[in-house]
Order: structure tokens, then C-alpha cells, then sequence
């Protein structure tokens, strides 16, 4: 009854297997090491040998770039190169696949692509398509049966038409629209998109550079997360956003003579983190309603944008700046990668956060290249010190910056001095001057437990 | 019946060069290789392993001693995390080997059907060539010469994955 196995590898020549053993490896094997690298490195492996130039082939992730050739012919070439991967993969799952079509292509062979790859349980589907070109359009509704698909990101010219009140993209968590082109009705077709089209959406990322007909960008969705905003096309416009469970927003929106206007329908209480960046009018809206944040990174822009709304010409105005209170928020980073007057805006800021306990400086304390406005050498400390200073803050961090000015060493005597708990100041400078660090180091210090660290 | 006896069972493991290795009958159930033909029932007290050499099957008994005495994961949710430190730095020393000895063991492996070292082999290999030029890794890998695309082949395989040579 036992009958006796015994294990043997495949008797081929010991010598030739030592010489190129890995060659040798079963395909599945040699495989899941290429998954192990990045697409292009596992990619370039096709010019290794004979035994290696078709096993980008069977990758869970696909990339096709179709070359933007001139003539129908290469493009025809490429495109059969397509079918055949996906024919030889057979069953294979995809787990990604990536097109970056030509100005020149052929619109049912890329929907028969997808329909291959929603069969073969896609999960990540990256469409890019030039600016200029024909319209993309697709029947989107191929996907609506499909339960594998978790991220999309679409960039170029698409025509999006998205009825009301139809779920093209059941399982769909993340979206990514670049410089997309709306097709008619872009405004409602992207409304409908993110508001129905897509129930289970936590990610949206949006991003505009070219005009794109839009008037008003209503983004109202009830499991949205997370949203990114990266603004910079010229014009005026609306952005209405209706996501009651919000953690994490990043708007960048800076764009010169236009401005854009954003409204909240309701503030965001469960927000933890947000990133602005702009110089919009519309800067004390946002401001306002990421209040509820723990994390939060502000840069110089948006809070110079505060001071120009309210035209505050003296210093002692400043407490007229409708800045409201954060009162989770425990730490926040400043990028000054624009110019800057004086710190007093900063300080508006730090005294409505009253539990701060780390304060990060990006880009060091004022702007090496401090041109166009002159900064004010008589910056006038606040008489009383913020809370958060006194009470709450344990870290402060200077990143980024080559030296340490006079004018920075003012600001940072003074935080040392009135902060009572600080832990740690981080200081990140390769040219440091000595004499500067020498006396840096002997600043009073408000804390006794405060460490150095120069790095 | 009790699991103390059950674990203390030894296993005999014979290499290619007839050198003989007595290990716990747990270590040897890390090969899932080993373990179906233990529950069939056609393992002998010694499984000779044709191909493997000592070298090699030492290296190999040495992690499944090690990864079997340690906690799995899907066992205790909250494992603590220092086992975890423990077993990934073991790992890393492990596969601090030339690149002969890491193909042995993988190909012995996959024999094996030992899918943790299989996945830390592959895991080497491919840090060692990620980053690196075709030719860099035709050295690394010991390519066969004789293998090697004509030049109107490799324009094509180039021309067909473009993007990846930018």
C-alpha cells in the first residue's frame, strides 16, 4: 500500500543548471521575483535572454505605452502586441493596468482591453490620454458589474457623461481626475461621478491646469475621506464641498489675478489633517472650517492670504484677522516658500492654538531669497506669549535651511525663551555659522529639560 | 494523541550527498512538501531528498528550525513585537549568501514547498538586481551566454517596453 516517494529534481545536466541556474527556475517563480521589483526595472528584464524576454508578459501589472507614431501601421503593430499579452496571460489576474494611449488610437481595441481586464479582476486602472486629441469616451457602465476595481485614475481629454442616479463603479475607493477635459454637462456629469456613481468612494484627487469648462465643482459624497485639490486653472470659480466624514483635505490653489471660492455645507468634525496652500480670497472659509484638525500645514501664502482680506496695514490690527480657535490641534508645520513681511500673522495663528506641542518649520523661518516685499527688521514680539507656547509645546523643528540668520535668531530667542516645556529644538542647517550657533546656545532658555540638536 | 509526543517525533532528512540530518518532526512540518507525504502516510523514517546538498539542506533545516520555533502570525493576533523584530532580522542575516547558495535554496524550496523562504529568496534576489542595467544583471545572475537575444531581438524587446528604458 505505501508507495514509496522518492524526491528527485528533474535529473537535467548539474553543470548547465550551476552556469544559469535562475533561467531555469519555473516561470512562477521567476515571476514573483519580477513582481518584486518596480514596473519599469521588471520590465527591462524582457532583454536579459531568450528565457527571460516574454515574462513581463505574465506580471500581475501591465503597462502599455502606445508609441506616438505617425504611422497606423506601428500603432497597429503595438496594438497587436496588446492582444497578445492579454491572450497568452489567459486567466491570469491583473492586478494593474496601465495605458498611456497616442493621439492616434482606436477606441473599441482599448475597450475590449478593459473588458479583458475587468474579466481578469483588475483592481487598478490608470488611463492617460494627451490633452489634445480626439475625445476619450467609454462605455463606463462595463464596469459596473465589476467587484475587483478599487482605484481609477483618468487623465486627458475624456468625455464623462455620468447620468444621475447610476453606479458605474460599485467597489471604486480611489479616484484620480487629471487635467481631465469634461465632455457636455461636465458639471453634473461630475457631480453625478462622485456623489452616486461611485457609493463606497474614500479618495478623490483632483486636479485642474487646463481649462476645463467647469463652473461650479460640487464635491458632495458621504463616505469621502480623503481629498486632494490641486487648482491652478486661471479662471474664477466655485468649489462646494459636502463630505460630513472628512479626514484629510489638501488644497493647493494658487493662480494669480483669478481666485476661487470654496464653501463648506457643513464643517468637517471628524477632519484630522489638512494641507493649504493658496493664496485664494477664499483662504478664511477654508481656514474656518478645517478648525476641528489635529494636524495641520499652512503655508506662508495662506496666511499672508488673511492679512490681504482684511487689509491690515499695523501691526496692532492684526487681532482684528478673524482667525479661529484649533482646539485639537496639536501640531503644525509652516512652509515660508514665499515671501514674507514679519511673523506677526504667525502669531495671530499661535495664539488660537492652544494645545500645540510641535512646531515644524519647513523651509527654516523667513525666505533666503527675501526679494519683493522688505521684511520687517522691528518685528515687535507679542508682549504676552501664546498659550501653546507657555503651556503645551515639547518640539519645535528647523528644517531646510542652509544658515540661520540674525532675524531668524530673533524669533527663535524668543520661543525659547517663553516656552516653558520644550523638550527639543531641531535645528537642520549644513552652514551653520559657529559664531551664530555659539550664541544660539547660550539663548536663556524658559525650559531647563530643552535639548539642542543640530543636524 | 497529545501533541507533546506528536512534537517530539524525529524526522531523518537524507541530502544528495548521503549525509544524514535528525530534526524535530515540527521543524520538518515547515516543508509543506514533507508534510503531505507524512499525512499520506508514505514518508519512511528517512526521506532522502535526491538533488539537495548538505550545504544547502543545512541552511534550509537551520531556518525551519527558526521559523518553527517562533510564534506564527495567524495564531495570536497580538504576537508581541519584538518575535517579529527577532524573526525579520534573523532573516536578514540569513540571506547574507552568495548568489549560488540563495538560488540553491530557493530551488530547493520551491522543492520543498517551503513558501516563507521562497518568498525571502525571491525577496533577494530582487533587491539585488532592482535599479541595476541589464548587463549588471546578466553578472548577478550568471545569465547564460548562450541564451542571449541577437541584436534584431533586443531592438524589438526594447521597442516593445519603451517607457522602461527612458
Amino acid at each position: 500500500m505505501s508507495s514509496r516517494k522518492v524526491m528527485k529534481l528533474s535529473s537535467a545536466n548539474n553543470d548547465e543548471i550551476k552556469q544559469d541556474f535562475i533561467s531555469k527556475l519555473p516561470d512562477t517563480l521567476l515571476t514573483r521575483i519580477l513582481s518584486l521589483l518596480p514596473d519599469a526595472d521588471a520590465c527591462r528584464t524582457s532583454v536579459l535572454s531568450k528565457s527571460w524576454k516574454d515574462l513581463w508578459m505574465f506580471l500581475p501589472n501591465l503597462h502599455f505605452v502606445i508609441p506616438n507614431s505617425s504611422t497606423w501601421e506601428q500603432a497597429s503593430n503595438y496594438y497587436d502586441l496588446v492582444d497578445k499579452t492579454l491572450a497568452i496571460r489567459g486567466g491570469l489576474p491583473i492586478r494593474r493596468f496601465f495605458l498611456y494611449g497616442s493621439q492616434m488610437f482606436h477606441i473599441a481595441c482599448v475597450e475590449n482591453w478593459l473588458r479583458i481586464a475587468v474579466q481578469r479582476k483588475v483592481q487598478i486602472i490608470v488611463l492617460r490620454f494627451p490633452p489634445c486629441g480626439s475625445w476619450v469616451s467609454f462605455h463606463w457602465d462595463m464596469f459596473k458589474t465589476c467587484e475587483t476595481l478599487v482605484e481609477l485614475t483618468l487623465e486627458g481629454q475624456f468625455c464623462l457623461e455620468v447620468p444621475k442616479d447610476k453606479v458605474f463603479f460599485p467597489c471604486l475607493k480611489k479616484i484620480s481626475l487629471v487635467s481631465i477635459r469634461y465632455g457636455y454637462r461636465g458639471d453634473e456629469s461630475f457631480e453625478n461621478l462622485i456623489t452616486t456613481c461611485c457609493p463606497v468612494l474614500e479618495e478623490l484627487f483632483l486636479e485642474r491646469q487646463k481649462l476645463d469648462y467647469f463652473g461650479t465643482i460640487k464635491i458632495s459624497s458621504i463616505s469621502l475621506k480623503r481629498l486632494r485639490i490641486y487648482n491652478t486653472v486661471n479662471v474664477f470659480d466655485e468649489f462646494v464641498i459636502d463630505a460630513p466624514k472628512l479626514e484629510y483635505l489638501n488644497i493647493e490653489d494658487k493662480k494669480g489675478s483669478e481666485y476661487s471660492d470654496y464653501s463648506f455645507t457643513k464643517k468637517p468634525s471628524s477632519l484630522v489633517e489638512a494641507y493649504i496652500d493658496t493664496d485664494t480670497d477664499s483662504v478664511n472659509q477654508i481656514v474656518t472650517n478645517i478648525s476641528a484638525v489635529k494636524v495641520l500645514t499652512l503655508t506662508f501664502p495662506t496666511i499672508w492670504a488673511f492679512n490681504e482680506i482684511y487689509e491690515i496695514d499695523e501691526l496692532d490690527d492684526l487681532n482684528r484677522l478673524n482667525v479661529p480657535v484649533f482646539p485639537n490641534l496639536v501640531k503644525l508645520v509652516i512652509d515660508v516658500h514665499a515671501n514674507i513681511s514679519n511673523w506677526s500673522l504667525l502669531f495671530v495663528f499661535l495664539h488660537n492654538m492652544p494645545n500645540l506641542g510641535h512646531l515644524t518649520f519647513m523651509n527654516g523661518l523667513l525666505p533666503i531669497q527675501n526679494a519683493g516685499r522688505i521684511f520687517h527688521q522691528h518685528w515687535k514680539p507679542p508682549p504676552e506669549a501664546p498659550a501653546c507656547l507657555r503651556f503645551k509645546l515639547k518640539e519645535i523643528i528647523i528644517l531646510n535651511r542652509e544658515a540661520i540668520t540674525q532675524e531668524e535668531l530673533t524669533l527663535i530667542w524668543y520661543m525659547l525663551n517663553h516656552s516653558d516645556n520644550l523638550e527639543i529644538l531641531t535645528v537642520n542647517g549644513h552652514e551653520l555659522d559657529p559664531m551664530r550657533l555659539e550664541v544660539l546656545l547660550k539663548f536663556h532658555r524658559g525650559s531647563n529639560l530643552c535639548r539642542f540638536e543640530i543636524v | 494523541m497529545s501533541t507533546s509526543s506528536s512534537s517530539s517525533k524525529k524526522i531523518v532528512l537524507k541530502s544528495a550527498d548521503n549525509e544524514t540530518f535528525e530534526i524535530d518532526e515540527i521543524v520538518a512540518l515547515e516543508s509543506q512538501a514533507i508534510k503531505n507525504m507524512i499525512e499520506d502516510e508514505c514518508a519512511d523514517n528517512v526521506i532522502p531528498l535526491g538533488n539537495i546538498d548538505s550545504k544547502t539542506l543545512s541552511k534550509i533545516i537551520e531556518y525551519c528550525k527558526k521559523h518553527a520555533e517562533s510564534p506564527k502570525k495567524d495564531d495570536n493576533a497580538d504576537i508581541d513585537e519584538k518575535a517579529v523584530e527577532d524573526l525579520k532580522s534573523f532573516d536578514a542575516e540569513f540571506a547574507k549568501v552568495d548568489m549560488p547558495l540563495i538560488q540553491d535554496i530557493l530551488m530547493a524550496a520551491n522543492f520543498l514547498n517551503i513558501d516563507n523562504l521562497i518568498g525571502l529568496m525571491c525577496r533577494t534576489i530582487a533587491d539585488r538586481i532592482k535599479g541595476k542595467t541589464p548587463e549588471e544583471i546578466r553578472k548577478i545572475l550568471n545569465i547564460n551566454k548562450n541564451d542571449l537575444l541577437s541584436p534584431e531581438q533586443e531592438a524589438k524587446a526594447r521597442e516593445e517596453n519603451s517607457w522602461a528604458f527612458d
